[in-house]
């Protein structure tokens, strides 16, 4: 595997001299804004129960107590039962994969980086793997009346943490973790993370096993808003520190020489970056399994379009990300309706040629971005 | 408009019932997930009341025009809502929990009946359903005449046993360059093999556990009892028999196989008698008469 790109912000000169053909900002920002309500607005619209937006905006009317029809009540369950919650969470997901997607490039220095590469997620569905087989009980828990939904994006969010922590721990020489061998570690982390997932496949019973593999399809099915309000709580603390730093994260893209002069402890902050994304990629994972490819592809695109200063990047990525998880959700509900599809599933599908085709095309113009 | 293409169903139900009945059933929206429960709504003349079905439930022959809300364990509360159904009878298993969980919180009626690989669990499964649906004594009918035909199957199985002791046989659910699924003591197949006097080759506490070709050999199965689409998959009996974890056992050299269709291997329901009597049929067939 070649991870030898380079990472476009490591040139030098491109603070320096701010690149004159990037979009500016903000009109970005706007579009993508309007992007994610128009999206919103579609999913919210679209589903196996028939409910016509009108007249969803016209209950909307009555209940603020302006003129218009309410919906019947079943209508309206579904829409604030079933649909809004699969909405709002795979918007959450988005941004928060993106954001974590951006963070990890940045600290590791390689445009590749991907949570999903460096062992998070697999670490996250390890954890959540054993706790589907061995069950509540099975790990020690039987007395404490908690249930799998509320045991699984714990384990998740630890398994998370504990490859995190192994791999800073493996990575470190002299006090430093050096990014390369971060990477590195990972990659043998999630090689372990594989075999371990393998062997609860193993052990589990047929429903175990069925469990396993769709939650690590990856997908927004099963949403409720009990089920998501933790998981919800804790990737928009992630979200949130890891966009207050996105300006370390330039300084830190320099160079840890350059970065400490500027007053910056590159290690500390590396560590910190590295466990804010845990957090938020522990917290989705488990509620939405392993959806790959979007702290990946969407930061890729958005890097190209807006160049690689985080303050420009993260925000417009966050969006983008968000975009993307709302549509790629609405099309996994309607495409085999009244089946479900994993929405990981299609993502992967699409992401992994584009992918594919943007790698083509960066071989291609080599040299430039 | 979709009701018109279960209209053989609704014809077959209207020949059974009361016409009281009928407009009870009328009323009723039901969601189906597992062939057992599918199966056993249509065999207690529901039929005409299921809008949907799971992706594995494929017999009686009308629910293939019915909507598929998908696989039984990742199935979408919208997609199940989109039928607009009063009822969803599924078999154990079915889900995700916060699915059936959400259809309930709208109203929707879940009974999730419990899939207990033994005789008194198949009619227990009967009752139950029997008793959801207001047809105690189709239930009751159904029943009798499911224990009647699987007594009458035990008693040949064993004249064919006395001969030189019960068979044994091995259930295999899966199979592959991997390995072999085989079906442990706490399996539908294993149910099926000691309701036809037989004794399972994989004496395990388990549903289905993947088993090595020695193993297999340890075992050396009399009987393979297998689905129709695992031996479809291989290419059909020989190229099947003929896979290296099962060419050397016992069963495959003489070609003592039981083809089942899978839904039957996978719950017990209506059509299980048909399973055991497959399978009493090869017992009763010796080594030497097979083709």
């Amino acid at each position: 595997m070649s991870l030898t790109l380079s990472m476009p912000s490591s040139r030098k000169g491109d603070r320096a001299a701010p690149s004159f053909r990037r979009p500016p900002l903000v009109p970005v920002l706007v579009a993508l804004a309007v992007a994610l309500a128009l999206a919103v607005l579609i999913a919210v619209a679209t589903g196996g129960v028939s409910v016509p937006l009108d007249r969803s905006l016209s209950h909307l009317a009555a209940l603020l107590g302006l003129s218009g029809t309410p919906l019947s009540e079943r209508d309206w369950m579904v829409l604030t039962m079933l649909r809004l919650p699969r909405i709002v969470l795979a918007a959450a997901v988005g941004v928060t994969l993106g954001v974590a997607g951006v963070a990890l490039q940045a600290v590791f220095r390689n445009p590749l980086a991907d949570p999903g590469l460096v062992g998070m997620s697999s670490g996250a569905a390890l954890a959540g793997s054993a706790a589907m087989v061995l069950g509540v009980s099975g790990l020690g828990l039987a007395r404490s009346g908690l249930s799998l939904a509320t045991v699984l994006p714990l384990a998740a969010f630890l398994g998370a943490l504990a490859a995190t922590v192994l791999i800073l721990a493996i990575s470190r020489r002299d006090g430093r973790n050096s990014p390369a061998t971060m990477l590195l570690a990972g990659i043998a982390v999630n090689a372990m993370g594989g075999a371990g997932i393998g062997l609860f496949s193993y052990l589990g019973d047929d429903l175990a096993l069925r469990q396993m593999t769709f939650w690590m399809m990856g997908g927004f099915g099963g949403s409720s808003w009990a089920q998501i309000g933790p998981a919800m709580l804790l990737m928009g603390l992630a979200t949130a520190g890891l966009l207050a730093g996105a300006r370390r994260l330039d300084l830190f893209a320099m160079g840890e020489r350059e970065a400490f002069l500027q007053g910056l402890d590159p290690h500390r902050f590396a560590v910190r970056t590295v466990l804010l994304v845990a957090l938020g990629v522990g917290a989705a994972v488990a509620v939405s399994g392993l959806i790959g490819f979007v702290g990946l592809i969407v930061p890729h695109v958005m890097r190209i379009l807006l160049g690689p200063v985080h303050r420009r990047l993260m925000p417009a990525t966050a969006l983008a990300a968000a975009v993307l998880l709302v549509l790629a959700d609405t099309v996994a509900r309607t495409i085999a309706a009244p089946a479900d599809v994993p929405a990981g599933l299609l993502l992967g599908a699409v992401g992994g040629p584009f992918f594919l085709w943007l790698l083509r095309r960066r071989v291609g113009a080599l040299g430039g971005t | 408009m979709r009701r018109l293409r279960f209209l053989p169903a609704a014809i077959a139900a209207a020949l059974a019932l009361t016409a009281a009945t009928l407009a009870g059933a009328a009323e009723r929206r039901i969601v189906t997930v597992g062939p057992p429960v599918t199966e056993l709504v249509y065999a207690l003349g529901d039929g005409g009341s299921v809008v949907g079905r799971d992706t594995s439930s494929h017999y009686p022959q009308p629910v293939n025009g019915l909507p598929d809300v998908g696989y039984m364990r990742a199935l979408s509360a919208e997609g199940v809502m989109s039928l607009a159904p009063t009822h969803v009878l599924a078999i154990q298993g079915a889900g995700p929990e916060t699915t059936l969980d959400q259809l309930r919180a709208l109203g929707v009626t879940v009974e999730v009946v419990p899939e207990t690989p033994t005789l008194a669990g198949l009619l227990d499964k009967v009752e139950r359903v029997a008793r959801l649906l207001g047809r105690e004594a189709e239930g009751r009918r159904l029943a009798d005449s499911l224990h009647r035909d699987l007594a009458a199957l035990a008693a040949v199985a064993a004249q064919a046993g006395t001969k030189d002791g019960a068979p044994v046989i091995l259930g295999v659910v899966g199979g592959g360059p991997g390995g072999l699924m085989a079906a442990g003591s706490r399996s539908v197949p294993a149910a099926l093999i000691a309701m036809a006097g037989a004794r399972n080759a994989l004496e395990v506490e388990r549903d289905y556990v993947p088993m090595s070709s020695e193993s297999v050999l340890a075992a050396a199965p009399d009987i393979l009892l297998v689905s129709r689409s695992l031996v479809d998959r291989s290419g059909g009996l020989d190229p099947f028999l003929a896979t290296p974890q099962l060419a050397l056992t016992p069963a495959a050299k003489a070609r003592r196989v039981a083809v089942v269709d899978g839904a039957l291997l996978m719950g017990l329901g209506p059509r299980t008698a048909e399973a055991v009597a497959e399978l009493t049929r090869v017992q009763s067939t010796s080594p030497q008469e097979q083709p």
